[in-house]
């Protein structure tokens, strides 16, 4: 199963905060966490990661500034996009040195936003991709990088396979057997047998 | 005024007074004087009038473009909108009483009036309102929610209107709220406490939170409310023994509704004669850390969240819970969700207790799915008074909380409280020892429909009929083909039909109830018929020049958001797009938005010459702007008319065509460049008014289109019974500057105002044109006016019109276009003379109105100014 993204929105409107919940709730797949309290956010963003944080620029307590130099501070991955009502130009300039990864001016229309998080959204798995892709190069000796890449292989191809072990098998090429069938096992691999 | 000419011989008092009226229209004297005195500063006040006016309407019409439910927008930006509205409308009045003077003073007032009842939608608080201390609930409705918060409202409202079991009680209301603060300087302690609140710290909101309660539980109830209080628990008691109540709060005010509602306090068993103190405390309950936060973070003064506190008798639960009368998360499904707990109720609401859930069929009451969970403690009422948590024997944890027969009853009284509201209901209610069931709570469920990922839907093969348009409203629809040209077909067009009009007209708003889609030839996304499709949400496209493949009867699918339409039903289609498009209307911002553009957007004012158009008829925002802009207008003519010398004022236009036009010129003296006493078009310094009169010398003085005999008659009739005064004596009349113009235009029976502003800035460029009081009868008079309008809606104008007026404008566009606009207007002016004398039937004038479009070049929908 491919894991959910996920989205914290954060904004004292309350009646912002709800409409923003709704359309990302019905127009998105991601996990959507809100709060109106931005003084609750440092306490959630440690409990837990996301792909995206929203934030209100103007906000009582901690505002969008504030939480974005909070998460750039630990080097967090979360990208950020901010919302305000008045575009001033210093706020602005500071949040793109910050690495904002939007900045969207209210009212905004509901295509707008949904452009924008798509746009991070894609970006992150991009990102969480690369990394992968990272890791397994450093792997050593090459014998584990093998294994670790076939293992990844197969587990995106059988995302694509709708977890169909079979069709995973067939198109693989390489021999895959259940462990524990029944209990949702993963396929493994195994060398392909050479005659 | 003369009166209409006496009784006599009919033909021969015609013959004379036509001969006085070309007597009249030769022998006017020419004007002397260039600009009247105080014209000018007149007229700057004019032109602000007019920048305010424009900047008005912009404004609702941005607001409207937000209430349709495709913006995410905030309470600030509602707020913002309506100082700014509100201000631009209170200069708007002063400039018109500058301009006019003393006798528009009470349009100042009205505005006020309109301001103040804005204001009170917005900020959802309604201005405090005396009322008794105590109401019992046998005396509530849900309309009483001003005075004793929703929650008890809704509470009686089960019991009034569906005779549904709910506790009995009574409400301590929001007056009396206000009479506690008031006394003994409490408001002023909290007051202070706020005003040093570090909102940036959580331990500085719990210190207030802290303070505030302390003072309100030492502040003493004034004598009256602590004796009401008494008095009322006393009643209570002897209407039902009861020995203990619950008091709970309930919030008043929109606002605090939304925001509060979870956290405000309840107290459970409280014995009679505590009910005083379990007042107090539930008050003090109120100023939680996250409501404080919530105050000051809007700029809310704490006498802006009044608070009903309501008392009912104390059902001492076996069990208790809470019904959802549809799935939360998938509305859907035919499935009520009851939730159950041993015990008193408090346990589930907290989140403390996994609770049995029982999921029951909503339309035979089977139970669909038991999960019973373990119940390892209860909450349960004290004898004395309070309750306690105790352990559940071992041997009953298991157990189900709700039998089966209960079940059945239960999901029977919620859907019988949904059917009082007629939504999905979240309801708290209890099992009381005797086994009666009592709803104790009643609110409004969210719910959501899971629409997940949205469908791709392959049009591969699809058979495109025709493509192009515009999208005047989102969405898909699918039906059979059916035509509409006027009024009169409409009763024809059967439900689920995709309806196909040449242009888009207001009558179409009744079948939009009941048609699948709109298809017009002509119009553009911003015209009134495509916002009422959007209130409707009728898919429209607009725009589609060619609709001849459409054949009547011909099954088709509007894809109204991707400007096609295919051959054939698509319901893949039909179904995505309605997920794509719903709208975010339903929450409370849009609730909010709706109903203070109620208060601003109608237009009820429209045909300048009724009675009721006058100061006290208007109700919004934009009857305020209509009214003052047209009697501002009004008033700038006669300020040229009846000069300061009295004398008449500007100068005579030299024309080829038979028309008698005096224009001032306030930037300049036309004397000079007068000859005779007139003035030749190309020296008036005026490109807008050159341009319209370019127009109209270019059509000429025609003859009037061949009349029937009974229209020629129903034209002089109309002169007759009206009198010389009525139009044709007069003048036409300009007032121009290098960059404006407006012209009052008599022409026999017509009387046309035409107004523009002509800069280098679009945004600030207008054309407006006004039409009214036709000759002949009124259908014939309606009949031009419809085809007037039919023709401006082709060149991009936005029209209201009533009866036989017509008001309608251009706004938001290039100087060349509106030169080139005013032009066709000079045209269109003379070509639609007196053509309500040939106008005897819709057949006809749909005939001249195809005539008059090739004429001026009118074939397709509005150009779209592309650089």
């Amino acid at each position: 199963m491919k894991s959910r993204q996920s989205i914290l929105a954060v904004d004292d409107e309350v009646h912002m905060l709800r409409l923003l919940e709704r359309i990302l709730q019905e127009r998105t797949p991601h996990e959507v966490v809100c709060t109106a309290n931005s003084l609750e956010v440092p306490g959630l963003l440690e409990q837990r990661t996301f792909d995206l944080v929203i934030v209100d620029l103007k906000m009582p307590g901690m505002d969008g500034l504030d939480i974005l130099r909070w998460l750039r501070e630990r080097d967090r991955n979360e990208e950020v996009i901010i919302i305000t009502a008045f575009g001033s130009m210093e706020s602005t300039l500071e949040a793109l040195e910050l690495g904002v990864f939007d900045y969207i001016t209210k009212p905004f229309k509901k295509e707008q936003i949904l452009y924008s998080v798509e746009r991070a959204m894609r970006w992150q798995r991009v990102r969480g991709r690369a990394a992968l892709l990272e890791e397994l190069l450093g792997l050593e000796p090459y014998a584990e990088a093998e294994a670790a890449f076939r293992k990844e292989y197969l587990r995106a191809l059988e995302e694509r396979c709708g977890g169909d072990g079979e069709a995973v098998a067939r198109r693989s090429g390489l021999h895959v057997h259940h462990e524990g069938e029944g209990a949702g096992g993963r396929p493994h691999p195994e060398p392909t047998e050479v005659p | 005024m003369d009166a209409p000419g006496s009784s006599g011989g009919r033909s021969a008092g015609t013959l004379a007074r036509v001969r006085s009226w070309l007597a009249n229209l030769l022998a006017a004297e020419p004007p002397v004087e260039a600009v009247p005195e105080g014209t000018r500063e007149r007229f700057r006040l004019f032109r602000r009038l007019l920048d305010r006016n424009n900047l008005i309407l912009k404004r609702i019409a941005d607001m409207e473009e937000k209430a349709r439910g495709e913006y995410l927008f905030d309470r600030s930006y509602i707020q913002a909108s309506v100082d700014e509205l509100t201000t631009a409308l209170e200069e708007l009045a002063g400039d018109l009483v500058a301009i006019g003077g003393p006798e528009y003073l009470p349009l100042e007032d009205r505005v006020r009036e309109i301001a103040r009842e804005i204001s009170i939608l917005v900020e959802g608080r309604a201005p405090a309102r005396e009322d008794r201390l105590v109401r019992p609930f046998n005396e509530l409705n849900s309309s009483d929610a001003w005075s004793v918060g929703a929650k008890n409202a809704h509470l009686a409202e089960l019991a009034s209107r569906a005779a549904l079991p709910t506790p009995d009680g009574f409400a301590v209301t929001a007056w009396a709220y206000r009479l506690f603060l008031d006394s003994a300087g409490l408001q002023e302690r909290i007051a202070g406490i706020l005003d040093g609140v570090d909102l940036s710290s959580f331990s500085g909101l719990a210190a207030a939170s802290e303070e505030i309660r302390r003072a309100v539980l030492e502040t003493p109830l004034p004598p009256e409310l602590e004796e009401a209080i008494r008095s009322a628990v006393a009643d209570l008691s002897a209407r039902t023994g009861a020995r203990f109540v619950a008091v709970r709060s309930s919030a008043v005010g929109e606002d605090s509704a939304l925001s509060f509602a979870g956290q405000y306090r309840s107290e459970l068993n409280v014995p009679l004669k505590r009910a005083v103190e379990a007042y107090r405390r539930v008050v003090a309950g109120k100023f939680t850390p996250g409501a404080i936060y919530y105050l000051l973070s809007h700029s809310l003064a704490e006498a802006d969240t009044p608070m009903s506190v309501g008392f009912v008798e104390m059902i001492d639960a076996e069990a208790a819970g809470v019904v959802y009368t549809r799935d939360p998360v998938d509305a859907a499904e035919d499935v009520l969700v009851i939730q159950a707990v041993r015990g008193l109720g408090a346990t589930l609401v907290g989140g403390r207790v996994s609770p049995d859930v029982f999921r029951v069929s909503r339309s035979d009451r089977s139970i669909l799915e038991s999960r019973v969970a373990a119940k390892p403690v209860q909450l349960v009422a004290q004898p004395g008074g309070g309750v306690r948590e105790t352990a559940v024997p071992v041997e009953e944890r298991g157990l189900p909380s709700l039998t089966a027969d209960r079940i059945h009853r239960l999901a029977e009284l919620a859907l019988r409280a949904e059917a009082v509201y007629g939504g999905p209901r979240d309801i708290e209610w209890a099992l009381d020892a005797s086994g009666r069931l009592v709803l104790l709570q009643c609110r409004p469920l969210r719910t959501f429909s899971r629409s997940g990922e949205l469908a791709e839907v392959d049009l591969a093969g699809a058979p495109v009929l025709v493509s192009g348009g515009v999208t005047a409203a989102p969405g898909a629809g699918a039906g059979p083909v059916c035509r509409v040209g006027t009024a009169a077909d409409l009763e024809s067009v059967p439900a689920g039909a995709v309806v196909v009009t040449p242009r888009p007209f207001p009558g179409l708003v009744a079948v939009m109830g009941r048609v699948a889609a709109i298809v017009a030839e002509v119009g553009g996304s911003a015209s009134h018929m495509a916002t009422l499709a959007r209130e409707h949400g009728v898919p429209t496209l607009v725009g589609v020049e060619d609709t001849a493949p459409l054949e009547p009867g011909m099954e088709v699918t509007v894809d109204a958001t991707g400007e096609t339409i295919y051959r054939g039903v698509l319901p893949g289609l039909v179904a995505a797009r309605r997920r794509e498009f719903e709208p975010l209307t339903g929450e409370p911002i849009f609730d909010l938005l709706q109903s203070v553009l109620g208060r601003i957007a109608p237009l009820n004012l429209i045909h300048p010459s009724t009675p009721d158009f006058q100061i006290a008829s208007c109700r919004t925002v934009h009857d305020v702007t209509r009214f003052a802009h047209q009697r501002a207008m009004e008033e700038m003519f006669r300020s040229v008319r009846t000069g300061g010398s009295g004398r008449r004022a500007g100068v005579r236009l030299r024309t080829g065509v038979p028309l008698q036009v005096t224009v001032v010129h306030l930037e300049r003296d036309l004397r000079t460049v007068a000859h005779r006493g007139q003035v030749d078009l190309d020296r008036l310094d005026c490109p807008p008014f050159e341009a319209f009169w370019a127009g109209v010398e270019r059509e000429g003085w025609p003859r009037p289109p061949a009349a029937d005999t009974r229209g020629f008659l129903s034209v002089m009739a109309a002169g007759m019974t009206r009198g010389p005064g009525s139009g044709f004596q007069e003048d036409s009349f300009a007032i121009v500057t290098g960059d404006y113009m407006i012209l009052s235009l008599r022409m026999g029976y017509h009387f046309t105002t035409v107004e523009a502003l002509c800069t280098g800035d679009p945004s600030r460029n207008s054309v407006r044109m006004q039409y009214k009081d036709g000759g002949a009868s009124i259908d014939r008079r309606v009949r031009r006016i419809r085809l007037i309008e039919a023709l401006l809606l082709k060149l991009g104008f936005e029209s209201a019109s009533a009866g036989d007026y017509l008001d309608t404008q251009l706004t938001w566009v290039p100087r060349e276009r509106v030169l080139e606009t005013l032009t066709t207007l000079g045209r269109l002016t003379i070509l639609t003379k007196q053509l309500d004398m040939a106008l005897a039937n819709d057949r006809i004038a749909d005939w001249y109105e195809r005539d008059l479009a090739r004429k001026l070049g009118l074939q397709g929908p509005p150009r779209e100014d592309r650089g």
